[in-house]
Formats: structure tokens, sequence, C-alpha cells
């Protein structure tokens, strides 16, 4: 199974011919000390190795890998189209396997396996079901991740503790940890309020909510490397909406969206839901905004990159009186938020910049991971949603 | 290597400037060559002039050889350690650029600062740094004048010797030496600004440099020429030579090249020519039909299949995919991952293209191997892409017989073995040839002798170019 998995990691790396383009457009380099082993060539060269047995396969290799944001970013300036993304989640996996992750991300898939999501927290989505109707065409599928996203501040602070006192992190305390997760009430206003908003913006559109049908889609857990775990959720999810009739869901994030789309056909069999991001539901939108002002947006990079949806650059630029400047699109660092927050947030601070996000009217992002991301640097980004919404002439 | 060094080069540096981990090492056994070289003991990441010049005496003092590293994009081993127990010192932490000045026409910048974002930033002021090495996205400043690289622009604007006005350099021993200056003229005895651009980063560690810009382009038309027959190609090479039109960019692309553009993305050149000549042309707006005239004029042979002039940006655009994809998807079509490919840059008098290329052909031919061919034309640069499967010793040993003829040829027609690559670890025994065939192996042991008095010790860059 591990030689299974290097094997397939070295074969995706196939093509690669070192020659640096991937770079200076690797977010991680530079906050990881400008260290060209948490870039994509760094990864290759590394990963070769270690297929060739010049590297032994120990935990040093755990943090090049865990540390990939998976942003697509390199894959976009690739002569040979490697995808560094895609050989860093094989190399996750083979890392699980062998037992050499970090501490805490077992104690995420503990907490998954007994409470549904990462976090223990209970998601609370009665309101969704005041504003959307029972049945419809489409069923609303928000994957909970700006439900569980809302309590992303309050988690930074028990994460804190967990680095400064790793001996917290041995196996025998793990249910104990579980229980301190639990203990989580009361998510951010700001990503409840875009849930309730997006839902508002799909009222009247044959779309429906069942909260019975609603669960979060697994997509940390494959981030993390166990796969297996991923697999088996992703069929339970699979079979739970078969249950119901459900054949066409809309997703509201991009993250989620990426999961269903991408990787659920290829863990379930027969996988045959049909998937919408929501804002390609929203294709009649007449936006305006009084007087002028300046935007800065964070593009998510799963939503361009991954998965080449709904151009949300374009929205905004056919908005009259709206300013928004060309930058390409890069990764706000979000994804490795849970276990290097410091690189996470140096990530965020140079997007920032970037993006000049504090000098402009407006912030806006389409995506709760970034949404936690910029609060944690002190910027308070607004949701696509609550934009669109505020705007609708 | 010893504690006491580690210890010491983190003091010069801070601890957060360091890579010891050996999983931070190994990319730096590597850069964008066919070579791998041995893992260096530590790498450090100065933040100014006065670190590297602690860094160079340290190494002297303690006898560690010493590797500079700009954006490891050098296709010939030029910036990875030949000898173990190595510092490797790497300019990422030095990318300031310190100043522009329009009026005396210079940019002051840092070693590290990469090319493309140097070209972001004047462009802002309607100007450019103009070598543009097609590794520009990832070469930096300090890279680019140690390997005196070229690019597309290298027939109307040469290569970076011709754009270096002053360097400031650490010698072995932490000597700071501040050489040519931020005139537009100097005359300060022997040149060694001259001397140590194109030295591979065995001379001195460049820390910053004085560097000519230009105006950027005003505007460019651009025409692609599509020719079954090559010497019919390299005929209008020469025409246009001879018609005293000095185009911006002139670059051929060969049958495998096109072929590969074509398989990849299908439609965005003309399916009709087994070979294209893109040219750019700059000038002015009231000038430039009259360009575009001389230049067809020029172009139009009894080969000419087609020309095309795209007339909007879009289409513009898409024509420079040609150029810009021809790379790309001759990877693309590779057939096995372990297929690898080694990079000849040879050059020659423009005046002997058509022969070279004949030969080329013939021995491309004789090696069995896919080696598609093209080149920045415009100046006699030639490069061939030669994909061999690493894992066929005997597809391995033809691939480098292939660029070793190709070098030969480029030495028969009076040009050399290396146009804007370098030497490196590829082509010291092919530049002994080149000096031996000019009867001028004495200018090698000249290049020694200076060796030895900037580098007394033998301790940076060793193993490479001489």
């Amino acid at each position: 199974m591990n030689g299974e998995v290097l094997r397939k990691a070295v074969e995706l790396a196939g093509f690669c011919i070192k020659c640096g383009f991937c770079e200076p457009v690797c977010p991680t380099i530079l906050a990881f000390k400008n260290s060209p082993v948490y870039g994509p060539r760094g990864r290759i060269l590394l990963l070769r190795e270690i297929y060739r047995g010049e590297f032994p396969l120990n935990e040093r290799i755990r943090d090049p890998y865990y540390s990939c944001l998976n942003c697509k970013a390199c894959y976009e300036v690739c002569p040979a189209e490697v995808d560094v993304g895609e050989i860093s989640s094989e190399m996750k996996k083979l890392i699980q396997l062998k037992g050499l992750a970090h501490a805490l991300s077992y104690v995420v898939r503990d907490v998954f396996q007994l409470y549904g999501n990462p976090l223990g927290v209970k998601v609370s989505n009665n309101e969704i079901s005041e504003i959307l109707p029972r049945r419809g065409k489409y069923t609303l599928f928000t994957g909970q991740l700006y439900q569980l996203m809302g309590y992303a501040d309050r988690i930074s602070s028990i994460l804190d503790l967990l680095r400064e006192h790793p001996s917290l992190l041995n196996v025998s305390t793990r249910s104990g940890l579980s229980s301190i997760f639990l203990k989580f009430k009361g998510a951010s206003h700001a990503f409840i309020e875009s849930i309730l908003c997006i839902s508002k913006l799909l009222r009247g559109r044959d779309v429906a909510y069942d909260p019975s049908a609603d669960f979060y889609s697994g997509i940390f857990l494959y981030d993390l490397g166990f796969e297996e775990v991923f697999s088996e959720h992703a069929k339970k999810v699979f079979n739970e909406l078969k249950e119901r009739g459900i054949t066409k869901v809309v997703t509201i994030d991009p993250h989620t969206t990426y999961a269903l789309l991408s990787l659920y056909p290829r863990y379930v069999e027969g996988f045959d839901i049909d998937v919408t991001y929501y804002l390609e539901l929203l294709d009649d939108l007449n936006l305006k905004v009084v007087g002028e002002i300046s935007v800065a947006y964070q593009e998510p990079c799963y939503l361009v990159r991954h998965l080449r949806l709904s151009d949300i650059r374009s929205i905004l630029e056919s908005v009259k009186g709206l300013s928004l400047e060309k930058v390409r699109t890069s990764c706000c660092g979000g994804p490795i938020e849970y276990l290097y927050p410091e690189r996470s947030r140096a990530i965020a601070k140079t997007r920032a910049t970037e993006l000049s996000a504090g000098g402009k009217d407006l912030f806006i992002t389409a995506c709760p991971v970034c949404m936690s991301n910029f609060r944690k640097i002190a910027l308070d980004p607004l949701d696509i949603s609550l934009f669109i919404y505020r705007n609708l002439s | 290597m010893k504690e006491e060094i580690v210890r010491e080069a983190s003091r010069i540096v801070g601890w957060n400037n360091v890579l010891l981990a050996p999983e931070e090492l190994v990319p730096f056994r590597y850069d964008a060559s066919e070579f791998k070289g041995e893992l260096p003991s530590i790498v450090v990441m100065p933040e100014n002039e006065e670190q590297v010049s602690e860094l160079m005496a340290l190494s002297y003092d303690k006898e560690i050889p010493v590797v500079l590293r700009g954006g490891g994009s050098s296709l010939t081993g030029a910036s990875i350690p030949a000898f173990p127990n190595t510092m490797v010192i790497s300019f990422s932490n030095m990318v300031k650029i310190h100043e522009v000045n329009i009026i005396d026409s210079y940019v002051f910048v840092e070693a590290g600062v990469r090319l493309d974002d140097l070209n972001a930033y004047l462009s802002q002021y309607g100007y450019m740094f103009p070598p543009d090495p097609a590794s520009s996205a990832v070469a930096t400043v300090g890279g680019c004048i140690a390997g005196n690289s070229g690019g597309m622009r290298g027939a109307k604007f040469g290569q970076v010797k011709n754009w270096v006005l002053g360097l400031n350099a650490v010698l072995p021993g932490g000597d700071v030496i501040r050489i040519g200056g931020k005139t537009l003229k100097i005359r300060q005895g022997l040149d060694l600004v001259s001397l140590i651009v194109g030295s591979e980063g065995i001379l001195a560690a460049v820390t910053s440099a004085y560097l000519k810009i230009w105006p950027a382009p005003e505007r460019i038309a651009r025409v692609l020429a599509y020719y079954d027959d090559l010497s019919y190609l390299m005929q209008a090479v020469t025409k246009l030579r001879e018609s005293k039109l000095v185009p911006l960019v002139m670059e051929f692309l060969g049958e495998g090249l096109l072929d590969a553009v074509r398989r990849v993305y299908g439609d965005v050149i003309e399916a009709k020519g087994r070979n294209l000549l893109l040219i750019d042309i700059d000038g002015p707006e009231e000038s430039l039909r009259r360009y575009v005239d001389k230049a067809i004029e020029a172009l139009e042979n009894e080969g000419l299949i087609l020309y095309k002039i795209p007339e909007t940006p879009e289409e513009m655009e898409r024509a420079y995919l040609a150029r810009r994809a021809a790379f790309p998807s001759s990877l693309k079509i590779r057939k096995k991952p372990s297929e690898r490919v080694l990079v000849s840059d040879i050059v020659v008098p423009p005046s002997k293209l058509i022969p070279t290329i004949k030969e080329i052909e013939a021995a491309i031919d004789r090696s069995g191997l896919r080696a598609p061919i093209g080149g920045h034309v415009g100046d006699g640069n030639i490069h061939s892409d030669i994909f061999y499967d690493e894992e066929d010793e005997d597809e391995k040993r033809r691939a480098w017989k292939l660029l070793e003829e190709m070098a030969e040829i480029a030495i028969k027609y009076g040009g050399s073995v290396s146009a804007e690559h370098g030497i490196g670890l590829e082509k010291r025994e092919l530049l002994k040839k080149e000096m031996k065939s000019k009867g001028s192996l004495k200018a090698l042991e000249i290049m020694r002798e200076i060796k030895k008095i900037f580098d007394p010790k033998n301790l940076l860059n060793p193993g490479k170019v001489i």
C-alpha cells in the first residue's frame, strides 16, 4: 500500500523538469522563511529522493507536504502541467498510513468520527428551514463549512494551548480533548449571516432545504490524508441523500463544492448527484451600488482554479460605480491554519497587502475559509452573498 | 560541518535565515539542469551586503566551499554544489529595488530580485530591463549577471553584459569591491565588471547592481511567416538582416516544436507550414507600417507558404502563444514520465545559419532521438530540446553525444558551444574543445590564473566553468 501511494505520487511528478517557474507563485515558500522544500519544486525533489531511497521515510517529510495549500498556483504556471497539490495529497496519505502525521490531525479524525464534523460542534440550521421550503427541484447542501468556520476564532485559543503543551496531544488524552472541543458554543455572526443571505437569494428558485440531509462533506479529513475515513463518509452522505430521493444539490462554498464535484465521484461508486454551486443559479443578477466604491476581491482558489466555476470577478466588474483592480489569484493561507497558524497568518498578511485589502472601501470574498483566515489578521471581509443581497436593484 | 561554523554563520544572518534540516537542504542539490549536486551542509540567506561579506570571510577562514544561489534555474548545473561540505548562500532575502533613475537611465537593485518582478516594477515608469531569458519568472538579477543571460530580445539588445553599469560584489575573504558605477560611460582601467558578468559565481558574489534601463517599446507589430523548407526560412532571416531592420524579436520554431503546438493547442496557429518565423518589430506608430512592409519584402521568397499580421491585441496574444507554448507543448507530448530533456544552446554567426541547421538536422536524424529545434535566430542562437529516457542508458548516451555534436557544429562554423546558458558543469569539456579549436588554450590558462587571484583557495563555486 505504502509503495503504491509513493509510486503514484512519483508518477504524478514524473513530467517535472525542475525549471522552478512554480516557486515565485507559491505562497508557502515565503511563509516558511524562503525554504524551497516548502514549495512545489522542492516537494517534488524531496519526493524523488524518498522514492529512490536516498531520503528516509520519517517524520521530517511531514511538514513539506502538510503545508501545501493545494491552491494550484504552481499548476497554473507549470509548463509540464504537474499538479503538486495532488502530489502532496498522495504524500499526506502515505504519511498518515505510516503514522507520521501531526498528533492534532488524529484528534480531528477522532472528533469527526464521534460527532460527524471535525469540531464536534452541534450545528443548528433551523433558520435556513424558515427561509427555504422543504421540497423543490434542488436541495441546499451547506456542507456545514460556513457554520463550522464560525467557530474558528474560538478554536484558535485551544490550538495555541495545545502547541504550548504538546503533551496534551498524547493518544491517551485525545478523547478528553474531544470533549474540550465540544464545549464551543455560538458561532460568529458573520458566518451565520452569510448562510441566511444565501438562503434568501435562493428563495423562489426551486431550492429546498432539509436539515436532516445536510452533512459535513468530510473535506478536512481528505486534506489531512485520511483517505479511508473520507471515502467511508462520502459513501454514507451519498446513501443518505439517495434515501431521501435527493438528486440535485446546491452547494454554497468552494471547498464543499470541490469535495462533491471532484472527490465524491472518485470515491463513491455510482455517484450521480447533480451538484450546482449556488452562484451558478443566480445568473440574472442586476446589482447597483450607491456612488463610487473601490473593492478588493479575494478570489477563492478552489472556485477558480480547481472548479473553474462562477466568474464572480465579472459579476463585480459589471457593477457600475465599482472599481476592482486586477490582481492575480493567490491563496489566503486558510487551508493550513489548523496545523501552521503562524505561517497561515503570514500568507494572509502577504495576500492582504497584494490586494491592498485594508485600503479599499470593501473587501469581499466568497469562501468561509478565506473569511476566517483574514479575520485572524484583523480584517473583516464581506461574503459575496451579503454584497449581492444588499446591492440587488 | 563543525558546530562552531554553523553557530557563527547563524550569528551572522540570524537563526531564522539558516536552513539546516536535511529535508530543507535537498532542493539545493538540484537546479534546472540534469545534474545532481552534493547535499550542502548549510544554507544561509543573508539580508544585506555586510552579512554576505562576513559569510565570505567565514568561508575563507574555515576553508568552506561556497555556492551562490539565485532562482536555481541554471540549465548547466552552475548553481549546485559540486563538492560536499558546502555552504550555499541564497539571495532570496535580498530583493530590494533601491532606486530607479530615469534621467540617468539606471535601476539599482539587489541580487535576489527576480527579472519579471524587476520588469513589472519598471513598467510603471514605461521602462524595461531588456534581457529576457525564458526563465525570467524565476531567474534573479544576480543569477542573470553570473550567467550573462540573453533571451529573445538578444538580437536587438544583446546580453546582460550590455546592460550592467556597475556592480557591488564580495570577494572570497570578505572584501567588498565597487566596480563600474551608475554612469553610462566609464573607464576604470581593466574592465572588472565585464569580467564578473558571466563568471558563473566563481569569482565574486554580486550583491547589487546598477543596471541600464530602456524605454519600453512604444508599439509592437507582429508578423508570423510559415515555410516548409527551412533553408527558405533562413534565407528570409539573412534578408531581414541585410534590410537594416532590427526586429525586437526574431524567433524560429522548427517542425518538431510547431507539430507539438498544433497537437496540444490545436488551431492557435495556421495549419500549413512546417516551420515558423515569428517577428516582433517595435517603433513609433507612424513608422510601424513602413517597417512591417520592409519585413514582408524580406520574408517573401519562393519558399514562403503564408504570412499573418495579427491586428487586435487578442490576435497578437494568440499568435504569441505559438512561441510561448512551444516548449510546454514539447514537454506535454512526452510519452513517459522518465523522458528528460537536455537543452542545447549554441550560437553561430547568423550568416552561417543555413549550413549549421542542415548539419544539426542530420545529427538529430543520426541520433534517432526527438530533438525539436528553434531559437533566437536574430542573433544566430539555436536551441534544441533533446529528449531521452533516463531509464535507457543507450538513449541517455546518445542524447549527450548529440549535445556534443551540436556544439562541434557550432565550433566548425565559427560559433560557440554556449550562447546564453553558460558552461557550469555541463560544458567544461566543450569549452576546452572550443578554445583548442581556436588555438587559444592559453586563454583558459589565463582564466584559471584570474580565478586564483580572486579566489586563491578555490572556494567559490569550485568545479565549475574552467
